[in-house]
């Protein structure tokens, strides 16, 4: 435990520190260069500082949810509502994205599936992280496969994707807060790398729905996440 | 001219540095990974090296 709370620590320093630095470094080389500077450089390196602000902002937002999450602190609003439908929401938001990386984004739904119960905006974030983390880890040109089924008295949400996949050694931590895989470092663009946080928080969010998440994957082949929730 | 080495795989840190490098008249050098990091560091006989930065 103790040394899950310092690997977080330390995980949550340098991801402050390294936004933080960014933007304190251009921030003064603007200040010092200002006048010889163009104005597309000038304009560059402002679009740095604003990739370093939203990065500071989605990891602050992250840390919050967790920590609300951890302390119990808001009861969940459960209703009535279909996963299909939110399921393709998050596809529509996840096109362009997707569209960038030609990724085949396909979603089966099967006929007459119930509707769930469960407080839809925690399972919306849930299905966010999926889809982000899902096209974020697709290979170029790759496939992201999306499946709801009907199962006894649970709907099971599947989405897959293919790509380099997860090495094994950290399957096993891959919920917890800051480990982040050997994967996100070797395939990610800075800008677009992970807090850390996003599979902690959906771990979170379906423990509080009675619900587990699973993760299989293998090397250079599908990774799949596997929950389910419970039929209205 | 002081040649300088950093290896650091935040690419808009790097680029940082070594703004502030060459603004010092240094030739800079940069690459994103250890390993080619280390290559490259090996390639250059040690003394020639002014500074190597590790992220």
């Amino acid at each position: 435990m103790e040394k899950n709370h310092r690997q977080l620590v330390a995980g949550i320093s340098h991801d402050l520190r390294t936004p933080l630095a960014t933007i304190q470094g251009y921030v003064e080389t603007l200040l010092m260069k200002k006048k010889e500077l163009g104005a597309a450089q000038q304009e560059r390196y402002l679009n740095i500082i604003q990739d370093g602000t939203h990065q500071l902002q989605h990891l602050v937002e992250d840390l919050f949810e967790l920590s609300k999450l951890e302390a119990n602190e808001t009861p969940l609003q459960t209703e009535p509502f279909s996963l299909a439908d939110l399921a393709g929401d998050n596809a529509a938001r996840c096109q362009i994205a997707a569209h960038e990386k030609q990724i085949t984004l396909n979603i089966n739904v099967s006929p007459d599936l119930p509707l769930v119960t469960g407080d839809i905006r925690y399972i919306d974030r849930v299905l966010q992280n999926l889809f982000d983390n899902a096209v974020k880890y697709c290979d170029i040109n790759g496939k992201i496969i999306v499946e709801l089924i009907s199962h006894r008295q649970e709907v099971a949400f599947r989405i897959a994707n293919t790509g380099v996949g997860i090495d094994p050694t950290d399957l096993t931590h891959l919920f917890d807060a800051y480990h982040t895989g050997k994967r996100t470092k070797k395939n990610i663009p800075q800008s677009k790398s992970s807090t850390g946080l996003g599979l902690a928080i959906v771990k979170k969010i379906l423990q509080k729905h009675g619900s587990t998440i699973t993760v299989e994957s293998e090397a250079n082949g599908m990774t799949v996440f596997t929950f389910s929730l419970k039929i209205d | 001219m002081k040649k300088v080495l950093i290896i650091e795989d935040d690419c808009r840190l790097a680029e940082l540095v070594e703004i502030h490098l060459k603004d010092l008249g240094c030739q800079v050098t940069i690459h994103h990974n250890g390993k080619e990091g280390l290559t490259a560091a090996r390639e250059t006989p040690f003394k020639q090296w002014k500074k190597i930065i590790v992220s």
